[in-house]
Parts: structure tokens; sequence; C-alpha cells
């Protein structure tokens, strides 16, 4: 393997590691013996057919806001609005599910994912907009928008879209809009195929297209792209849209093979576990299913733990925050590593 | 006090180069002591363990004979060691003397900074050197020559008897520097020792006592006397090869007008930058603009390329109006090679292959159908590294693995391989070691020698009196004088650059 | 990199074989209850605590044993309903929250044999899931009675003006039920009382609720009932400040402002939770849609830790009405079109002033 590449490895695998060895010492500080518990969250995760597809289904969010948080933060723009373009994409993907088209299975499906994903896209267009026109800063904007998108469709389910009963959702989407099951009585659908193939989609978009050689160049040295004659506006536009709409396809997908409707609040802050993905897998597609799978199975596994132990589950948000946190400081990664290898040094000089 | 300062058998590996290499030095407290050497040769960066700004990997560092460690520069200065760095480290809306004082306050009641007492002390220390600046001025009233006097106040107040200066006159019309040579003389004169970091040898011949040469990490001479010393023998020294220093250009051109810029104008920040600059270029012309940094030149490249636009300008080419953002204008045939490559230029976390297409990438040979054509762009950047001599394993490489040199021939590469009918290059040779320098002055020469028109925007007075046909002086946004070049004299256009030119 | 591999997939057995032995047990025939939680999870002093009280007390009771789960989001209950019935060690499955049925009718369907029951459930009917719901009318008429009394009264913070109010979170036909309820018990005692009403739109918001409540009490209601969630807590905060009653709704609130919440209209999840355990127990558990009220003690009144002075003639007055209801003399009203023809066809008799 390359070497260069085996060393932009080493950093978000040492992070989670010692987000896992930090997260185990909370632990075992809360009186939770953490050894137990790793234990129970691996073969919760791993152990069954039933685990494995659960872990998949709790993974499949997290990639898709993984790769959307990616595609933004390659030009250089914190899209931090992924959670409030899943809900847009989520309630508009639900409005077409609910609708009868007198369309296929397949059409209905494909007419449900598009419009979940151009309303997620547009949400990022208009903070794209907002950035490059009015300089507003993206962190703000999407914070923002996420507030007024998650009340706005709460309120629409509250009230206008409400299906009868005392939950606030919409009415139940047609089967023909509902993502078809992989196995019967397991959950998975074929929204992990659709999720693997837009990962396949965004690696080749950054590393082979003109506009993705374009969102990278923007993202690593702006002036010296708008001075090579790149239009670094239309870039931002453009990754804020893609970006955007990953995230709104990623709500389509979770209301189309989960929820079956929108429901309110019906998000685990996929779009915000994101971040903790993307960082983790290098931002990178491939990394990114990679390190999504290894939330999902936390996630499902902690669930598992929760079940027959009674341990909280909050504790994953934990190893999540840590991930980030280690992440975004590869110096002080380094700098352990680093003393690891100083040490090693030293004893081969003595011997 | 410091008599003497040795350095002996210093190493500094860096992961891939060893940037000071068994490398000893010695200076003495009364003398100026140039280290020469290109960009690159590790002068920086033994002056920075000097100052104990880094450690060495090996070797020891003695002071009066006593050998001594520094943790940084803390106790380098303690011992009488100060440093004057390329870039300055001043607040300009803070006066000299708060500037000079900052982090060694005198005080009084152990609370109070005792303000009098400090601009005294100042005032006291600017007139004994003859520095002639006023204490109580702000420093953004100060000219960079002036600024440049500040730092070493700086680093005489805080009681320096060894001075590093490194790459003074980099920023210096002529005039500031005969008279930041003036004050390194009265410097020597009472007494305090002085390295002069440089790669100029004209310089180095005029104001040094000694010299030492460093070439890649290593110490390839040291002369106790100058005498016998000539530019192209120190300049070989330097290389390691017989080098051209003067490429020149051969006299005026008679060609037809092909690129005029007429009335451009702008305003930043409330203030005008561009006055109403015009101007024309031939074919097979080279215009240079010289100018003390900050006087437009920038702003004028910018605008030329379509980066920052203008209030007013009307640019043609061939007869016909050209206008548009930095895209369209690159479509029209307008290179530009900007003058900060690593700002501007490069983005040098990207390969090689990528920085050789940048800004090109959407033409058809390198893209179709919006897919990146990997096969073409690879054999492109492959021919280009060879045709241009980029010193690389291969195209895949970070374009931050090369020095600036090679940096700067990715720069020089990308845009002339395009061959566009009017260059507008900026500072071309900033940063490179002589090697690359002749050979982008080269490069340069031949598009001139090819029929284009060319802007030549340099800080460096001798490379636009070599490489220009015409050279036109700019001084506070305005075109105050245009020359032909080999009618006018270094002296002549310092003085239109500071302003003081007059027609007589 | 293949020493790697190695270590990884040791690690990878040794974790599964470890685990392999947790979790599962002999049967030993003790009934074995799993439970899913509502949102929000334990400590909400609300449903989630209620339930898990009421499995303690199963505990305590028959020695049965019980594991839980928190959900983080309605994304998550049928990955855990699956996960529970899968492991078949569970008499009985229990839901909480009517956001769960859309799981309980996705699920329950794939495993025939495991008995489930929701609590809190819209109308739900499948072969082998109980699902309770509860009279929202029974929940609130004591509180309504106490209000009807109340504003006649010469407590402390009653005034002149014959007014009570109530006010809802968000505007639904379940939760207007609970208006007809409160309504009903008013004019059961007082049938001249004006009641008026208000929607917060938000269970989320409590300074709405309080604004609301002021606004209410400005228009002379002295007794304010709430179905509105946390919004509510907005109300008790108006009480305080401008000296009115208000009653709590769900768990017993009456300890969060005791001096003016005089009441609670209960919603004993404990006991129905606890109830369904019994059930199984005792082999009496069935399938079906039940709606539970008052005779059952699903729902109830209490002003246990309010320190609000009842009349002795109020108290004797809603311990009677309570005792009419649970032996079915009285059937309280359960549509607000029928609620005028109720009023004049049903007035308390009993008043001992």
């Amino acid at each position: 393997m390359n070497r260069n590449r085996l060393k932009s490895l080493v950093i978000p695998l040492f992070s989670f590691f010692l987000a896992i060895v930090v997260c185990g010492i909370i632990m075992a500080l809360c009186g939770y013996n953490p050894f137990t518990a790793y234990s129970i969250i691996f073969s919760g995760a791993f152990g069954s057919v039933r685990n494995i597809t659960n872990t998949l289904i709790q993974a499949s969010p997290l990639i898709m806001t993984g790769l959307g948080y990616m595609v933004s933060k390659r030009a250089m723009l914190i899209n931090l609005g992924i959670e409030g373009q899943l809900y847009t994409g989520a309630i508009v993907a639900a409005l077409i599910g609910m609708t009868d088209l007198h369309l296929p299975l397949i059409l209905h499906l494909a007419v449900t994912m598009l419009g979940g994903a151009a309303a997620g896209g547009l949400v990022g267009l208009f903070i794209g907009f907002l950035k490059v026109h009015f300089g507003a800063n993206e962190v703000i904007t999407t914070t923002m928008t996420n507030f007024i998108i998650i009340n706005f469709t709460s309120y629409l389910v509250n009230y206008p879209l409400k299906a009868d009963g005392a939950v606030a959702q919409t009415e139940r989407m047609l089967e023909t809009a509902l993502m078809p099951k992989i196995l019967p009585s397991y959950q998975l659908t074929y929204s992990i195929v659709i999720i693997a193939l837009v990962a396949v989609a965004v690696k080749f978009f950054i590393d082979r297209t003109k506009t993705g050689f374009e969102i990278q160049c923007v993202g690593l040295n702006q002036k010296a792209s708008a001075v090579a004659g790149i239009k670094v506006g239309g870039v931002m536009l453009s990754a804020m849209f893609i970006s955007g709409a990953i995230g709104g396809l990623a709500g389509a997908l979770q209301v189309m093979s989960v929820n079956r409707r929108f429901i309110a609040g019906f998000s685990a802050d996929y779009g915000f576990s994101g971040i903790a993905v993307a960082a983790l897998g290098n931002d990178n597609a491939i990394g990114i299913i990679l390190s999504g799978i290894v939330f999902g199975a936390l996630k499902n596994g902690a669930n598992i733990l929760n079940m027959t132990s009674r341990t909280p589950t909050e504790f994953v948000a934990v190893v999540q925050a840590l991930v980030v946190i280690f992440v975004s400081a590869p110096l002080l990664i380094n700098e352990i590593l680093h003393l690891g290898a100083f040490r090693r040094k030293k004893k081969e000089g003595l011997a | 006090m410091i008599e003497k300062i040795e350095m002996i058998d210093i190493v500094k590996q860096f992961p891939l180069v060893r940037a000071v290499d068994h490398v000893s030095f010695s200076a003495y407290s009364g003398e100026i002591h140039s280290l020469l050497g290109e960009n690159g040769a590790g002068k920086t960066c033994l002056m920075k363990i000097l100052y104990g700004m880094m450690k060495p990997d090996e070797g020891q560092i003695l002071v009066n004979g006593q050998p001594v460690s520094f943790h940084s520069p803390r106790d380098s200065i303690a011992l009488g060691i100060g440093m004057v760095h390329q870039h300055f480290m001043l607040s300009p809306v803070m006066t000299v003397t708060e500037n000079i004082i900052a982090g060694v306050e005198p005080r009084k009641n152990h609370i109070f900074i005792d303000m009098d007492k400090a601009v005294k002390d100042v005032q006291a220390l600017i007139d004994r050197y003859h520095f002639s600046i006023d204490a109580k001025a702000f420093v953004q009233d100060l000219s960079v020559g002036e600024q440049q006097r500040v730092e070493i106040l700086k680093a005489l107040y805080r009681g320096a008897r060894l001075l590093i200066l490194d790459e003074p006159t980099a920023v210096l019309t002529p005039q500031e520097v005969d008279a930041l040579f003036d004050i390194m003389r009265n410097l020597k004169a009472s007494g305090t020792g002085i390295i002069i970091i440089t790669h100029k040898l004209k310089e180095t011949l005029a104001i040094a006592d000694k010299i030492s040469v460093l070439r890649q990490g290593k110490l390839i001479t040291h002369r106790q006397d100058l005498g016998e010393s000539t530019m192209d023998d120190l300049a070989e020294m330097m290389v390691g090869r017989d080098v051209e220093l003067n490429v020149s250009s051969e006299g005026p051109v008679e060609g037809e007008v092909y690129f005029e810029v007429e009335h451009c104008s702008l305003t930043r920040n409330g203030l005008p930058v561009l006055k109403d600059v015009s101007f024309n270029i031939r074919k097979g012309e080279v215009l240079g603009i010289a100018g003390v940094e900050g006087n437009g030149q920038s702003e004028l490249a910018e605008v030329l390329t379509g980066n920052i636009k203008a209030d007013q300008l009307v640019m043609k080419k061939d007869g016909v109006e050209i206008s548009g953002d930095s895209h369209s204008l690159m479509g029209q045939g307008i290179g530009h090679i900007p003058e900060d490559r690593l700002a501007m230029g490069l983005i040098v976390e990207k390969s090689i292959s990528e920085n050789l297409i940048l800004g090109y990438h959407g033409r058809k040979r390198f893209c179709s159908h919006g897919v990146l054509d990997r096969k073409n762009i690879n054999s492109f950047a492959d021919s280009t590294i060879k045709k241009y001599g980029i010193k690389t394993p291969d195209g895949n490489q970070k374009a931050a693995s090369l020095s600036g040199g090679n940096q700067q021939k990715i720069v020089v590469a990308r845009v002339i391989e395009e061959e566009p009918d009017v260059l507008v290059v900026c500072q071309p040779t900033r940063g490179v070691d002589v090697g690359a320098m002749e050979f982008i002055h080269h490069q340069i020469l031949g598009l001139r020698k090819a029929g284009k028109a060319v802007l030549l925007i340099s800080a460096d007075l001798d490379e636009v009196m070599n490489l220009s046909d015409r050279i036109a002086v700019m001084y506070e946004g305005k075109i105050v004088k245009t020359f032909d070049a080999d009618k006018v004299s270094a002296r002549e256009l310092g003085l239109w650059m500071t302003g003081e030119g007059n027609e007589s | 990199m293949k020493r790697w591999l190695v270590v990884l997939i040791s690690f990878m057995m040794v974790f599964s074989l470890y685990a392999g032995g947790a979790g599962e047990s002999a049967d030993d025939g003790q009934v074995r209850i799993a439970i899913c939680l509502s949102t929000g999870g334990l400590g909400d002093q609300n449903f989630n605590d209620m339930a898990y009280a009421g499995l303690q007390q199963a505990v305590e009771d028959y020695g049965i044993s019980f594991d839980y789960y928190e959900p983080e989001t309605v994304s998550d209950f049928e990955p855990a309903l699956r996960q529970f019935a899968d492991s078949g060690m569970y008499d009985l499955i229990i839901g909480i929250g009517s956001d769960m049925c859309d799981s309980f009718s996705e699920v329950t369907p794939d495993y025939p044999d495991q008995k489930f029951s929701i609590i809190d459930a819209s109308e739900l009917n499948l072969p082998n899931v109980r699902a309770i719901a509860t009279s929202w009318q029974e929940q609130t008429f004591l509180c309504g009675v106490y209000a009807g009394l109340g504003t006649l009264s010469d407590m402390p913070f009653a005034n002149d003006e014959n007014v009570v109010g109530v006010i809802l979170g968000v505007d639904s036909p379940v939760l207007r039920m609970g208006v007809v309820g409160f309504e009903a018990g008013a004019k059961y005692v007082n049938p001249d009382v004006e009641v008026i009403e208000a929607v917060i739109g938000s269970f989320n918001d409590p300074a709405m609720g309080r604004e609301i409540g002021i606004s209410m009490n400005n228009r002379g209601a002295d007794f304010v009932q709430h179905i509105a969630g946390a919004s509510g807590l907005g109300l008790f905060n108006a009480a305080l400040e401008n000296n009115f009653y208000a009653f709590g709704v769900g768990g017993n609130q009456n300890h969060i402002q005791p001096s003016v919440i005089a009441a609670t209209s209960i919603r004993n999840v404990n006991e129905m939770v606890y109830a369904e355990v019994v059930s199984v127990i005792d082999g009496t558990w069935e399938p079906g849609y039940i709606i539970t009220g008052l005779k059952e003690g699903s729902v109830g009144y209490s002003n246990e830790g309010s320190e609000v002075e009842i009349p002795d003639y109020i108290a004797e007055a809603i311990a009677d009405i309570h005792q009419r209801i649970v032996s079915g003399e009285l059937v309280v009203c359960d549509s607000a079109d029928g609620l005028d023809e109720w009023v004049s066809a049903n007035h308390y008799d009993g008043l001992n002033q």
C-alpha cells in the first residue's frame, strides 16, 4: 500500500481507538464494565443476521449524511444544515409517497427519491446563494435554517398534514413508494443498494469530474482557484446543492424504508452524526461507508446493550464527539504516536 | 558581552532533506559577516538555530567559548543575540516606541508602564545610531525602510550585541539600501556584530567583511578577506556551476502596439489605489513595472487579469476591446503568473500534474463531457516536467514536496504551455534559486521572441532592468515615468520610485 | 498488514465468544417482560418513569424480571421490537405511546406466537396484540368537578366570576375529549359555569403556556386545567404569579407548584403496565382494543402532594361522583356534539353545603 495513504489512515483509526478507550474509562467510572459492554456491543452489532441487518439500518442514514457533509467540506464549506436538508427531503418524499401518481413501483420509488433529493438540494443551494452573494457565514445560516425547517415540518405534521390520531405525523405512504425489503421479516431494504451507488457516484464525481476537481481546488486554495479562472461562486453553489441533495436523499430513504411516513422528530441527529462519520471516514467516500458502518454498529450494539444490561446509550454520542475532537486535532494524535516512536527509538539505541 | 559566537558541527535533519549538514560557523563582534547562499541552502535554518527558534540535531553553540543551549529565542536574546526577520512583526496602529518596548516595558511601581522613560530611551537609541525616525510616530506612517529600522531597534533595545538580518534588502529601494548600509556601518563601529543572510552578491561585496557560502546545507567556503572575490566566482560557489547572471533583452522594439490599457482606476476601502493608469505594449516587447511594493502594482496585475473589478478600465488586444472575469480573460489569451505562488498560484496539497493543468483543466484535451481525462493529463504532465526540468520522481507527488524554484516552474510552465498572447508576470523569481531564476528568465525572453506582449511586475529592480525593453515606474498608484530600459540607471529609477524624481 | 488482520479476527472471535455467554439465561419458569419505552427515556417524571415503576412493582409483588429499551427516536422502535421478539425469551413485550402503533402493525404479524401489549394506543386490531387506551373524558372529569365547585367557593384564589379554563397543547380529536370531560365535570355540578379554552400549538412551549394562562385568568378563569405536556409548566408559573389554581395532567404534578396546583388529572401508566403483567401471570391476557377508565384505575384524580386546602364538601362530592362513575350509575359524556344534551340530562344532586 502507498505509504502516504497508510499514513492518512493512521489518524482516524487511532482517533477511534482513543475514543473507545476514553469512553471505556468513562464507563468504568460510571460503574459499568467496559469490557463486557464492548463485547456485548460487538456481538450485538454483528452476532446474527438480525444484528447485521439492524447495524446496516442504523448505518444507512449516517453514511448518507457523512457523504453529504463531505462534499461540501471538500469545498471548505461547513454544511451544518444536513439535518435540515434531511427533514426537507423526508417531508417532500413523504408527500410524494402519499400521493397516488398511478405509477408503477420502480417509477414511484425513483420520483420519491428524486423529489427528496431535489428538495434538500434546493435548501443547500439557498445557503450557497446566501454565502456567495451576501457573504453570509454558512455555519450560521445552516444552523438557523435547521431551526426553521425542523419547526416548520413539525408544524406541517401537527396541523395541515396531520394524520388522524394523537401522533404528529403524515398519512402512511403508498406501497409503491416504500422501498422493498431484501429479506422477509427483516427491516433492511434496497435503500442500502442505493446508498452504495451514491457513495460510488460521489467518489467518481469528486475524483474524476471537472466540477469535482474544482470543488477540491476551491476547498484547498480559494484564491489560487479564482486566479486560475475557476468560478469559485459557481463551484460553491454546486457543492452546496450536491451536499444538500445527498442530505435530502438521506431523509427520503429514511421515510421510504424505516418510518413509512414523515414523523415529527424522526431523526436521531443523523445530520450532525454525519460530521463524525465524515471525520472518521477521512473525507473519502469509501472511508465514509466503513465509518458509517462502524458508527451504525456502535449504535445498534449500544441498543442491544441497553436492552440486555440497562446501560444507557448516551455513551455512543460520547464516542462520536471524541472521534470528532481527536480527528480534528491531528497534532495531538501525531504527538501521541510520536511519543511511542521516540521511545522505541530510544530502546533500539540502548540495545 | 558577546565577543565571539561559534557554531560547531551543526546538523539539522528534516523528514526529507538535511537542511544543515555539519556546518561550523563563527562570528565576532564589530564585524559584518555575510551568509551567502541560494534559497533553500540552509542559511535561514542555521540562523534560526543560533537564535533559538530551532533545535539542532547535532552540534554545539559556544558563546565566548562557553557552551550554551537555547530552548527559545528568550534564551538567545538574554545573551545579546537579536534577529530581524524578513517579514516584519510590527503593529501598524501603535507607535514606534510602543512596538519596541512591547514585552519588555519599563515599569513605574511595578505596575504602570513608564511611557516617558520608554520614549526617552528609544529616542536616545535612535539618535545614537542615526536612525532618523521619530519615536512617537505611528508605524503605519513609516516607509518600509523605516519599519525595518524599527525592527532593528527592537533587537537593540533588548540589548543585542549580535544582530542577524534575514534578507534585509529584499524589500528596499536602492536609496533605502544605502541608508541601511550606513546604519550597519554605524553599528559595526560601535562594536555590534552583524550577520546578514542574503543571496545578493553585489550587496555582499559592498558591505561584508567576511563571507560564508552555504550550498545544499553544506558550508562551501569561508573567506576572511574579500580582496579578490568577484561576483562571478561567488555565484559559482553558490550554485555549484557557471551561471549566466545577466540575461538581457536586445534594445527597443519596433513592432505594432498590441496590448493597450487605458484609464485604469481602482478604489479600495475608499482609497484610490490605481489612478488613471494607461500604457501599451508592442508585440515582442517586455514592459517592466518598477516600484516600491504597495504602490499599486499588485492591484494592477489583478485588475488586468480579471481578479479584481476596476472602477474604470479599457483593455484592448490587437485593437479589440476585451473584458470579463479571470475565467473569460484567460479564454481571450491573457496569461497570468501571479505574484505569490503559494497563495495564488498553486494548490500545494494537490499533485504536480493537477497543478500543471489548473485553470486549463476544462480544455478539450484534458476533459471530455465533464470527466477529466487522466491519461492525457498524465502524459502532458510527464512531458512538461521533462521540458521544464522540474525535479520530482513523478507528477503524482504533491506540489508541496517541491522547492520554491520547482514550484515556480509549475506556475510558469502552465501558463507558457497555453501560449497566451499577453502575459502578466508578477514577481516571477521571488524566492527561487539562481538556477531556476535563470531558467524562468529565459522562458520570459522566449515569449518575447515569439512575439507576445509581456507585462513584468517585479520588486527586484535588477530583474526589471535586465528583462524589460521599457520600464514604467509606479508611485502611489500612478505611472509617473516611462523609460527605455537601456537609457536609465538604477539610481534614477530609485528616485522616481520614491517620488523624488523630477523632470529636468 | 496481514498481521493486523489476524489480530483483528482473533479479537472478533474472542469478543463474540465472550458476548455469547451474556444475556441468555436458562428457562426457569420466571415471567420475563420486555418493554420498549417511549422517546424521552427514563427520567422524564412521566410516562417512562411511571411504566418503569409499574414493572418494579411487579418485580416486588410477583418476582418477575424485565428488560427495557430507551429509544432515541421513533425510528428505533421497530428494530428494538424485533430484537426483543427474536430472542423468544419474553412472555410479554410492552410498548408505550401511540407513536409506536406503526411499528406494532409492522412487527407483530411476523411473530404470531409472541404476546404484545401497547399502552396508550390508538385503535389497533391485531391477533396477538392487546392495545390499551384510556378514556380522556374520565381522566379530566373529576378535576372538572373540582373546578366547577371551586369557582363558586370561598377558596382564597377563587374570584367572583363563574369562569374556568382548559388549555390544549395541540388541537387534536383525542385531546378534545379531555376538554369534553373537564367541561362536563364542571357543568355537572355548576350548569351555569363558562368554560373557556385555548390551544398553544406545541407541547414544548412553556412561555406560551404562561401567556395563555395569564390571559385566561384575566378573563376571569380561576381554575385552569392544562393538557399540554411541557407547555403546561408555563401555566403553573402563571398560576403562581397571578394567584389562581391550576390542574396538572398525566403523572402526579402536584409537587411542582404545590401552593397553586389543586390536583392532577392522573393517568396511571404504572397501574396499566402493572395490570398487563398481572394478566399474563394469571392467564387472563387476551388480545383486543380496550379503553379503560376510572373503573379500571388507569385514570383518576389525585390531590396528593398539593398544599391547596380543598373544602370538605368538594372533596366529598369528588369521592361520591368517582364512586358513581365506577359503579356505572353515571356515564361520562363521550362526544363534543352531545355535550349540551348530556349537561341538561345530568345534574349532580348530592352536594352537602
